[in-house]
């Protein structure tokens, strides 16, 4: 199966000096959807910002279909980081119409009839809008896209657990088979149904990638017991 | 893509901008009128009253005045940060565009409405002036000056060329404020905490180091020309003074786009 991520002996270290990832080795194939779990401070987020090229590896590279990080892999990948991050002076209709914009591969009526579906306003300022609504919004602007990778931080956290359903039935509906999905979450057993493998990781390396059906034969457990016996503290 | 950025830019701050530039459009309206009627102008030499509205008026508009330029800055400014920086860096960064196509989409968009902001003070400026002249001296500046002939001027190939290199310097200098204060920005987001403070320190710091500098350059200048006398002063001379100093505002304002392209493209660290 051809890889769709390379993460090859990627080692990241801040200011701080200690390193968030170290000399981590991954690949990811192409039609999965994965979960990337960790305890706080495993250096999730640090792997995710590198693959969206917002962070450069101090040492190692990561490819995104075989090319590093930059205006052709962005095209290629669709992310929710874990953070409002649209400026609240817009309305939902000028947000939807700068990823029209920008993105080749956005579809806006598919946008516009997400947001129908959660009765959310296209003319509403997101100034107005609660947090769980921003959150709302900003999933329909990254799952209206036809992206190759799909990286979600934290997607469902800040919602209710009524919208969470609609969340991820939105995210099987819209999710391209040939693409990929990255999803990061501590909400394991709401997402555990979906995922087809898992990549655990601890002190910025990777300590497991298998998939859910191994776990459950080989440990007899959901992905939500095996994660906590992993990383009990 | 740096046209769509480019739109966006304008479509995110035009009417603040606009809101800026209006203010002080209504301020020199309400002074055309005032001062171009004579018998308001015998009223303020008469009355303290009228006097001190008149006063008052110029002291608000010195300061409309002031405040749009200042303003237009600080607001370009602080979107560079807000977007590039800040949460929005997430979508700025992760659109399909390059490092260089954000620097330069924002700093075009500043350019002009600094250019805009700058002509609506020079007009504004003008037209209370030629509102002075004509309630004081019934006659008109416009007028005066619409009736200079240029070919009395007798200026030579060198004269001309001399103005194109002030034109330039003039434009290098616009661009090396934009440039300077992204400079700042992007030095302020190396530092481990507090980077909006740091960026503003870095200015500051980046401001005083600068005027050292000039003070240094005019010392020097002041020293060369102790024993030169104005006729020594050739046109060629001049001619290379004026080159040399656009040649190092170009320079400085390459280098300083190129060292906040690295930062962006090597450097970046969104919290």
């Amino acid at each position: 199966m051809s890889s769709l991520v390379e993460c090859r002996n990627v080692t990241k270290c801040y200011v701080n000096g200690r390193p968030a990832v170290y000399n981590l080795n991954l690949t990811l194939e192409k039609g999965h959807i994965i979960g990337l779990l960790g305890p706080n401070g495993s250096g999730k987020t640090t792997l995710i910002k590198m693959m969206n090229g917002l962070l450069k590896p101090t040492n190692g590279e990561v490819l995104i279909n075989g090319i590093l990080p930059g205006p052709q892999t962005k095209a290629r990948i669709s992310y929710l980081p874990e953070r409002t991050y649209l400026e609240a002076q817009r309305t939902v209709k000028d947000i939807v119409e700068f990823f029209g914009d920008f993105y080749e591969d956005f579809r806006k009526d598919r946008a516009y009839a997400m947001l129908e579906a959660l009765h959310i306003e296209s003319g509403a300022r997101l100034k107005n809008l609660s947090k769980g609504t921003k959150e709302k919004v900003q999933l329909i602007l990254v799952m209206s896209r036809d992206a190759e990778l799909y990286i979600l931080d934290e997607p469902i956290a800040g919602v209710d657990p009524a919208a969470r359903d609609y969340i991820l039935r939105t995210i099987i509906a819209n999710f391209n088979p040939a693409a990929t999905l990255l999803i990061c979450t501590h909400l394991i057993s709401d997402i555990e149904s979906i995922l087809d493998e898992v990549v655990f990781i601890r002190d910025g390396q990777i300590t497991l990638k298998t998939t859910v059906e191994n776990i459950r034969e080989q440990q007899g457990k959901s992905v939500d017991q095996y994660f906590r016996e992993v990383f009990a503290c | 893509m740096l046209k769509k950025l480019f739109v966006h830019e304008w479509k995110d701050s035009w009417k603040l901008v606009t809101l800026f530039n209006v203010i002080l459009v209504v301020f020199t309206i309400i002074g055309i009128f005032a001062l171009s009627n004579g018998n308001w102008l015998e009223a303020v030499d008469k009355n303290a009253w009228y006097a001190s509205v008149y006063v008052s008026y110029f002291m608000l508009y010195y300061f409309a005045i002031l405040a749009l330029g200042f303003a237009t800055t600080i607001y370009f400014l602080m979107r560079f940060y807000k977007n590039l920086y800040t949460d929005q860096g997430y979508l700025m960064h992760t659109l399909p565009v390059t490092s260089h196509q954000l620097i330069l989409s924002k700093a075009f968009v500043m350019y002009i409405w600094q250019l805009i902001s700058g002509c609506v003070m020079i007009v504004s400026i003008l037209l209370l002036v030629n509102s002075l002249v004509l309630g004081t001296e019934n006659t008109s500046i416009f007028k005066e000056i619409s009736q200079l002939d240029f070919a009395d001027l007798d200026l030579t190939f060198l004269d001309v060329l001399c103005c194109f290199i002030v034109l330039l310097i003039l434009i290098g200098a616009q661009i090396f404020s934009i440039m300077f204060g992204y400079l700042a920005i992007s030095l302020g987001q190396l530092s481990k905490n507090h980077k909006l403070i740091s960026s503003i320190g870095i200015y500051v710091g980046m401001q005083a180091a600068l005027q050292m500098l000039f003070s240094i350059l005019q010392l020097g200048f002041n020293l060369a020309a102790i024993n030169m006398k104005v006729e020594d002063i050739s046109e060629g001379l001049v001619f290379a003074i004026l080159l040399l100093v656009a040649i190092v505002i170009f320079a400085a304002d390459a280098g300083m786009y190129m060292g906040s392209n690295h930062i962006m493209k090597n450097k970046l660290n969104l919290e």
